[in-house]
């Protein structure tokens, strides 16, 4: 947490607001990669943060991410309506193959099959480490303090998600 | 240093820059980058902080706020709660003697509400209604500021009062919209008869009246049951641009600069409660405008 925030109280509405503004995208980030949309991230994280609020006098600012990472997670392991399988990531069109031939379309496509389903294959934890990694650029030590793990651990996990997603996706042609 | 040992490096980028291009120079490099490249199109949708904040302000920040302000008053309240009980008792014994009857305080903010013959009303964002449940056997009448859908159930006489102008009906559906200078009434079933001070017309099912300004108009609209808003769209035809902007700034609470816009041109379309960049993007591509989101305020202008 930065310094800015230090020996101040979530209960007052500009630090709260502050901590909302720092902290809710990487919250909503690690629970879209960790549990897929259809488990409703959006509303997991205004659940935490009114948690966060309900327990303002508890909580020193410096402590708020990990209560808000342990809480929606708990949050998102005790919903009820909690789709267990299915993860839906939208699959955005692969952009600037104007020129390429039908085959290669075609392959691509299936390309990106294989690596859609093999992405909702992985634990979810392998899930979330190597996506915050690969697509938003977090750090390991970043990563590392969000999960609550060592920063080895998520070095172990990374790889062993690239190693795993290699196997499922890159079928050698004959 | 073996192949694992060296993706792991990679990965953590540890590689020292002539390992780097050896590395990125390898045919599993390749692969490797073929995959991470299609990973990224699996990026999470864009996460809206600001629309995402002023939800959780309206539900939990707002709420607890006069819990904690209670708590702090308890004290106070006990006391004054002595003199309360006591003017209740005073003003009902001079009530009697008066027998003049108190109006209910405002309703307001995008609720809905049931009136004491199981009418129904929902109220739209920065809007309000207020009515007398002691009267209310005697006359239906209800005052609104702001915009309003009715459900009326069948009975005598039922007034919708605003500053422009009144509404009459027996039992039906229909919308009012009372904004500064600006005055809508939408009829959906039955028949509404509007008062203002130019005129007296009587709607039938699916026609609109409206004065913006001064001046009046009168059309239908397509097959719709309920007012749009009540979906989480607010839908305009044809009304001059600063009018839509007034309704963007109340549904959204937020300020919007139109700099050099014209805000007399008409605009057509609508646009959504839910995410406040689409409905920016919804008014403003039409109009080839640019628009901006600052901390606290939106900047509206014409494209360059």
């Amino acid at each position: 947490m930065s310094d800015h925030l230090k020996n101040k109280n979530i209960c007052k509405e500009e630090v709260f607001s502050r901590i909302f503004t720092t902290l809710s995208t990487d919250l909503f980030n690690f629970l879209y990669y960790k549990y897929g949309e259809n488990n409703n991230p959006q509303d997991i994280v205004q659940a935490a943060f009114e948690k966060l609020w309900n327990n303002c006098k508890d909580v020193v600012p410096e402590k708020a991410k990990s209560f808000l990472f342990t809480v929606a997670n708990n949050e998102m392991l005790n919903s009820l309506s909690r789709k267990k399988t299915v993860l839906n990531y939208s699959l955005q069109k692969p952009k600037d193959y104007t020129n390429e031939t039908p085959e290669y379309l075609l392959e691509e496509k299936e390309y990106h099959n294989r690596l859609k389903q093999a992405i909702e294959e992985l634990t979810e934890e392998q899930r979330v480490t190597f996506l915050l990694n690969r697509i938003e650029g977090k750090k390991h030590q970043e990563i590392a303090e969000m999960l609550g793990i060592s920063r080895k651990a998520v070095e172990k996990r990374i790889y062993t998600a690239l190693k795993i997603l290699r196997e499922k996706v890159e079928i050698d042609k004959i | 240093m073996n192949n694992e040992d060296k993706i792991k490096k990679w990965l953590a980028g540890e590689l020292s820059e002539s390992e780097t291009s050896d590395f990125e120079s390898t045919e599993e490099f390749a692969k490797i980058d073929k995959l991470m490249k299609a990973v990224n199109t699996f990026k999470a949708p864009g996460y809206d902080v600001l629309n995402e904040y002023s939800k959780l302000s309206d539900n939990v920040l707002h709420s607890k706020r006069t819990i904690s302000l209670f708590e702090r008053m308890k004290p106070v309240l006990k006391i004054a709660a002595i003199f309360i009980v006591a003017l209740t008792i005073g003003y009902f014994s001079f009530n009697q003697i008066n027998s003049t009857s108190e109006n209910q305080g405002w309703i307001a903010e995008q609720s809905e509400v049931y009136l004491p013959d199981s009418s129904f009303v929902a109220i739209n964002s920065g809007s309000k209604i207020k009515f007398s449940e002691k009267k209310w056997s005697k006359e239906r009448n209800v005052e609104l500021n702001g915009e309003a859908f009715f459900k009326v159930k069948k009975g005598s006489q039922f007034n919708v009062i605003t500053e422009q102008g009144m509404v009459t009906v027996l039992g039906t559906e229909f919308d009012v919209k009372a904004r500064e200078n600006y005055y809508e009434v939408t009829c959906y079933s039955g028949l509404v008869r509007v008062k203002t001070e130019q005129s007296e017309v009587v709607l039938k099912p699916k026609s609109v009246y409206r004065v913006i300004e001064g001046t009046e108009q009168q059309y239908t609209i397509s097959d719709k049951a309920t007012p749009s808003w009540l979906q989480g769209e607010s839908n305009f035809k044809s009304v001059p641009f600063s009018f839509v902007i007034k309704e963007l700034e109340r549904q959204y609470q937020i300020k919007v600069e139109t700099g050099n816009t014209d805000i007399n041109q008409l605009f057509s379309g609508s646009f959504s409660h839910n995410n406040l960049s689409i409905a920016l993007e919804s008014i403003t591509i039409p109009l080839n405008l640019y628009y901006e989101i600052n901390e606290n305020k939106i900047v509206i202008g014409l494209e360059e």
